[in-house]
Parts: C-alpha cells; structure tokens; sequence
C-alpha cells in the first residue's frame, strides 16, 4: 500500500510538469479560419441566449425561446444566412456565457453581457444595444428602498453578473449570496435566505410584474450599456454587427422589436 | 401547499425519467466495458502494470464527479477537445463508473485464497485457464451485489449533469420550478420518483448478497464498502 | 478560431482563494463525517434493539436516504423546506445534508460491524455479569468500530467529494470558488485544472492518514 501512494504522487507531480511544459511550449497557433468565413461554411449561427432573463431571453409554456435579444438574434442570422432559422440558440448563463464562446460552443453571445473594461480583455463588444442600470427585487413589505440600504443585509446576485463588483462598491457591508441561476436568486428572496435580489432594471421590473408578492425598489443605478460579444480577435465579426445594427436602427427593425417587448416598461427605464 | 401542480407538470417530469435512464443506460454499457477492463488489468500480475492501474483509477476516484464534469465540459476545449453537453456527462460518468468498478472487481478477485490459484496452476492449468475456470466463476457471484449497487449509485448520479445542464429528471424538475416555484412539492415528487427507481435495485443487491453471501458474510459486506464507492 | 492561450499565471493569482475553498471543503467534510458517525451509530444501535418501531424507523430512514439523489435531498433542505417548516442557510443546510446522508451509509457500516463482532463476545460479556448498555460500550462497540474502520474511512472520502454538491446552493467551498473564479477570469481549463489537483491532494493525504489510523486500530485493539 505505501509504495502505491508514494507511486502515485510521484506519477502525479510528473504528469503537473508535463502539462506545465506542454502549456508553455505550445506555440499560439494562428487563425485557423475566422468565424464569420466559419459560420457561412456551417451555413448556421449559433447564438448564446439567456432563458431565465425576460424580456431579454426566456421560454413560452410551449418551449419556444423569446425575447428582444432572440429577436435581434434571428435578425443577425437573417442578414448573414438569409434565414433566422439557420440560427441555433443556445441556453447560456451569466457566469457560462463567456466560456462558452471562448471554448468555441458559440459563435456570439447576444444575452444581455453588460459592456465593462473587465470582458473587453476576453471579448470584442459592439456598439451598446440597450441602456440598463440596476434595480432591486424585494417582498413586497420589506424596508429596502434604496441600494444604501442594502447595507447589513443578505443581497442574492448571480454568478458572473457585473452585480457584484457593483455592490462592492455601493453598498460595502452587504452580504452577497451568488447563485448560478435567476431563478435560484428569486427563489432565495422568498424562501427568506436572501433580503433583495439585485439585477438589470428590466428583469427585476418584469420580475416585480409576474410576482405580486414581490416589488421592485430603489432608481437604476449604475447604467451601463449591453453589447453583442464575439471572440478576442473577432474584428471583421464585430464590424459587421455593428454594421447591422445601425441598420437596424435605421430601418425601424430595432423600433419594432423594442416595442414588442419593452413598450409596458418604457417609463421606468434608463434613457440614453 | 399546491399539489395540483404535480399531476400538471407530470409529462414533463416523466420526459425526464426517461431521459435520466437513457443516460444511466448508456453509461452503464461503457463503464461497465471500461470498469471490467480496468479491473482484470489491474490483478494480471505485471507488477509495473497493476502500478499504473492503480495510479489511474486512485486519480479517477479522488475527484468529484461535477468537477470531472466541469472540466471535460469547460476545461477540454483549451486542449480542442469539444463535447458537448450530454457526451462530457457519458465520459464523465464512464471514468467513475470503471474507477469504481475496477475496485470492486479487484475486492472480489483479491478475496478469493490465493491457495486456490496456485493450486490450480500446480495441476498443469495455465495462469489464464485458472482464472477462468475457478476464480472468476467465484468472483463473479461476489461482484454481482456490489455491482447492483453501483448501478443504483448511478442512477442517482446522473442528476449531477444537471447542473452542467443535461437534461434530465432533476434537471426537468429546475425547468418547472422556473415556471411555478413550488419547490417543496417538485423536489419531493422527484425525490419520489428516484426512490421508485432506485429501491427495486437496493433490495435486488441485498436479496443477492444474502444469496450469494456466505457464512463469512458481514465481513464479506464491509469489505465490498470499502472497495465500492 | 484561434488557438486557446494558457495563463497558468491567473491560478497563482487564485491561489488564496482557492486555498480557502479547499479549508471549507475539509471543515464541512469532517464537521458532517462527525455529526454523521454520531447520528448512524445511535440508527446502528437502534436497529439492534428491541423495539419493533425503532428497527423499521430506522430501516425507513436509511431507504429513503440511500435510494434519493443527494443534490434532490440539498435542493430540497434549502429551497424547498422553507416554504413549509424551516430556513436553514447555505451552510446549516449543506450540513444538514451531509449529515443525514453520511448518516445513512454509516448506520448501514455499523450494522454489519456490530453483526461481525463474534458471538462470543457477547455471551462472554453476558456470562462476566456486564449489562447489556455496559456490554455494548466496553465490548461491543469499540470492536465494531475496529471492524468497520475502512468503510467508515470509505465513507469519508466519498463525503469530501460530495461535498463538492453545496455549490449548487451558493455554499462556498472548492468547487464553488473554482466556478466563481473561472467565471470572473475567464480560464476554465486551469482554474477547474487547479481545483483537480486540489481535491487530489486532500483526498491523497486523507487516504494515507486513514491507512495509518487503520494499522494503529489494528495493533491496539487486535
């Protein structure tokens, strides 16, 4: 038995210095194929997409994916394919979505990624698609009106979420509950385990909505704008959504799916 | 309490439990391939072999399964490895189940006297005909309720892939508490459902080891815990 | 695509997270296995005794808890127990399951350790005048443990990497900072690398420690 174990430590510490040494030798391999000329190859686009996040990305009853970045997906798959069905969308989190581009899963993430000097190491941003600060999900009789008085109290915030860093700095002496899912976070809110839940303005606003037990407190804080992410080094990709959205914004199509999902929370958004 | 949610989201929930055994299925015929491979490989008796045997299934059961998960699913793909989703579950699955099949293979081969071996060889057999005709049969009635029991231990693991976002029975129950939040009521009719599938298998391992046991038998049991986990 | 680009860099950076990650791994492994050993020797001993609806409670618990997944039983401690009797937090509930899942496998240990102490030993014990509570300590019990010792040891190191499941409820210990960080940094493949070799090391030198332990069992009380 003893001499298994030592065995088995040597071995261990053998094969950590392989793969150390494999790592660092491994010379960085150019562009294989950039992902626009791999995408038309495939002859199909796969989008990251929140569904846990309406209206943004979530699910019908029927299993069907819908929300303004779905629609802006579809859009783009259009104008590259010449048809939003060749568009395959992929369920994505906030913590996930952005090793699930690196790791090649998706060709772009459109899932309501806050822009932030942070992912713009790793990611390349369009220009903002939308405007959104942070709002707070409470019970409905809780004392929580303002991000200030989160202090002392438990926050549920998600995993990865630009949220966190936020609340670092306004409000110190909270305590941060992370959970991989939306749905985890509002399920702690009202099973007590957290206080408030702090999100994008649009989900807790929806949220606030579809939960009359609960209510959304305080002004956005802290609007940021969200943006389509590609891969580092994406830059022919990214020009071209650019180029799509302007379009877009052009020609009404933007207007129209904003109407379509955002028109019943038109008033209590951030205006750009 | 809502109960009425239970017969609502029953077709759903019953799409998991198929899923849940398709992928219990599946990796029950890999992992028994890899586990039987693994575990004759580790007793042939090549002492520098049954080293690197025992060094590679000590690794594989010194890891959790969700962390072997993560890192296939997430970690490989640095190496231009791409499996998704329900393939890095399978191979993750497929390494614990042969790990640990390997042991409990190795625990019943090992428990049969070793007298018996050399008895066989000392009247003309070979060491591969020995093993045939008078280990293995032996050993075979002693794997098989450890073996049952891994099964079962499976089953119960593939709700682990969920979080890596398998679908499956724990996974459909997520999907339906997204949309209702009644947790208390899903997660005890899940907790059910897996109890329905899992007990008949328990009680088969315990009615084999009764069975198939014999008078050494609570020390028999323990030592096959302490081989299979 | 481009080729991916290691920055082994980004684990030294992680490292006193990860570090403390690993710490409460091993503090709710063993806090649980201690609570679990306590708790599945009194089921054991229940079991033994003579009361018929001790025997089936137990055997009742032991089913349930062995036949269910253990992410259902976390799940359920910390989402779904709230809307009906009680709030644990992540910590207190993580625990909780542990516990009464360790439990569970330990009572199961334990029954066939006491079933293996020689009958022997107890009719000795009767015939010397022990009571049957001062059998069960002196005699019976340290035997049993004695016996069961590597299960149990078995059972330890199973806890530790299921231990790895309280993620799942915002728990922190070494698979949850290893998402987090890996979420933040952006280096899956040598974060989750760093938490392998992390659960490696623990479970390594918990596999010696319990050998160890075993050999001085076996020479104190042979």
């Amino acid at each position: 038995m003893p001499t298994d174990r030592r065995w088995f430590s040597r071995v261990l510490a053998l094969a950590a210095l392989v793969a150390l040494a494999g790592a660092l030798l491994l010379p960085p391999a150019g562009e294989t194929q950039s992902t626009l000329g791999e995408i038309k190859k495939r002859d199909k686009m796969i989008v990251g997409v929140k569904t846990d996040f309406p209206p943004f990305g979530s699910v019908d009853a029927s299993g069907k994916n819908i929300g303004f970045d779905i629609d802006v997906a579809y859009e783009l798959g259009k104008a590259m394919l010449g048809d939003p069905r060749k568009v395959e969308l992929v369920s994505v989190t906030s913590g996930n979505r952005i090793p699930y581009l690196q790791s090649g899963k998706i060709d772009i993430i459109v899932a309501t990624v806050t822009i932030n000097d942070e992912r713009k190491k790793v990611v390349e941003f369009s220009e903002p698609y939308f405007l959104s600060g942070a709002l707070i999900l409470v019970p409905k009789a809780s004392p929580i009106n303002d991000v200030k008085d989160l202090n002392g109290k438990k926050v549920a915030i998600i995993q990865g979420a630009i949220t966190d860093a936020d609340l670092a700095e306004l409000a110190p002496q909270a305590t941060r509950l992370k959970y991989g899912k939306v749905t985890e976070a509002v399920l702690a809110v009202k099973a007590g385990h957290a206080d408030a839940f702090v999100q994008d303005d649009i989900l807790i606003l929806k949220l606030a909505k579809e939960n009359p037990d609960m209510r959304a407190a305080g002004k956005p804080f802290y609007p940021r704008g969200y943006g389509i992410a590609v891969r580092k080094g994406d830059v022919e990709f990214i020009n071209w959504v650019n180029a799509q959205l302007k379009r877009m914004r052009a020609d009404g199509t933007y207007e129209r799916i904003w109407k379509k999902h955002l028109a019943e929370f038109e008033a209590s958004l951030v205006k750009p | 309490m809502r109960w009425q949610v239970i017969p609502q989201s029953l077709p759903y929930l019953l799409a998991g439990v198929r899923a849940t055994l398709l992928l219990s299925a599946t990796v029950l015929v890999t992992g028994t391939v890899l586990g039987v491979t693994w575990g004759l490989l580790r007793v042939f008796p090549v002492a520098a072999l049954q080293r690197v045997m025992t060094v590679v299934v000590e690794a594989v059961r010194s890891v959790p399964l969700l962390l072997q998960m993560f890192f296939i699913f997430f970690g490989l793909p640095a190496l231009g490895i791409q499996t998704p989703v329900f393939l890095s579950a399978v191979l993750a699955m497929t390494l614990w189940m042969g790990a640990n099949l390997a042991e409990v293979i190795r625990g019943a081969i090992e428990s049969i006297p070793r007298g018996q071996l050399e008895a066989g060889v000392s009247t003309g057999l070979t060491y591969g005909q020995a093993m045939r005709s008078i280990i293995l049969p032996q050993a075979l009635r002693r794997m098989l309720p450890p073996f049952v029991g891994l099964c079962t231990i499976l089953i119960k693991d593939t709700s682990i892939a969920a979080i890596i976002g398998v679908f499956e029975l724990t996974r459909a129950a997520q999907e339906t508490i997204e949309r209702t939040f009644r947790t208390f009521e899903l997660y005890l009719v899940v907790a059910v459902m897996y109890f329905l599938i899992c007990f008949p298998l328990t009680s088969l391992s315990r009615s084999l080891e009764r069975r198939l046991g014999g008078p050494d038998h609570p020390r028999a049991v323990l030592a096959s815990m302490a081989a299979s986990r | 695509m481009k080729a991916y680009e290691f920055h082994f860099i980004e684990i030294w950076k992680a490292l006193p997270y990860l570090t403390e990650g690993a710490a409460l791994t091993i503090g709710i492994s063993f806090l649980a296995m201690l609570l679990g050993l306590v708790v599945g020797l009194a089921l054991a001993l229940t079991s033994q005794g003579s009361l018929r609806v001790g025997r089936w409670a137990v055997s009742a618990y032991v089913e349930i808890f062995r036949n269910t997944p253990l992410l259902i039983q976390i799940f359920f401690i910390y989402f779904g127990l709230p809307l009906l009797l009680v709030k644990l937090p992540a910590f207190a509930s993580g625990l909780l399951a542990l516990t009464l899942y360790s439990a569970a496998y330990n009572a199961e240990v334990f029954r066939a350790g006491l079933e293996a102490v020689p009958r022997g030993q107890r009719e000795a014990a009767r015939s010397t005048g022990l009571t049957a509570w001062q059998e069960a300590r002196h005699v019976i019990v340290p035997q049993a443990v004695r016996i069961s010792f590597p299960a149990l040891g078995n059972n330890l190191v199973s806890l530790v990497k299921n231990s790895s499941l309280v993620s799942a409820i915002g728990m922190v210990e070494l698979m949850f900072v290893a998402n987090d960080i890996s979420f933040n940094n952006f280096r899956s493949f040598e974060v989750y690398g760093a938490a392998v070799v992390y659960y490696m090391i623990i479970i390594l030198v918990l596999s010696r420690g319990l050998a160890l332990v075993e050999r001085r069992l076996q020479k104190a009380l042979a």
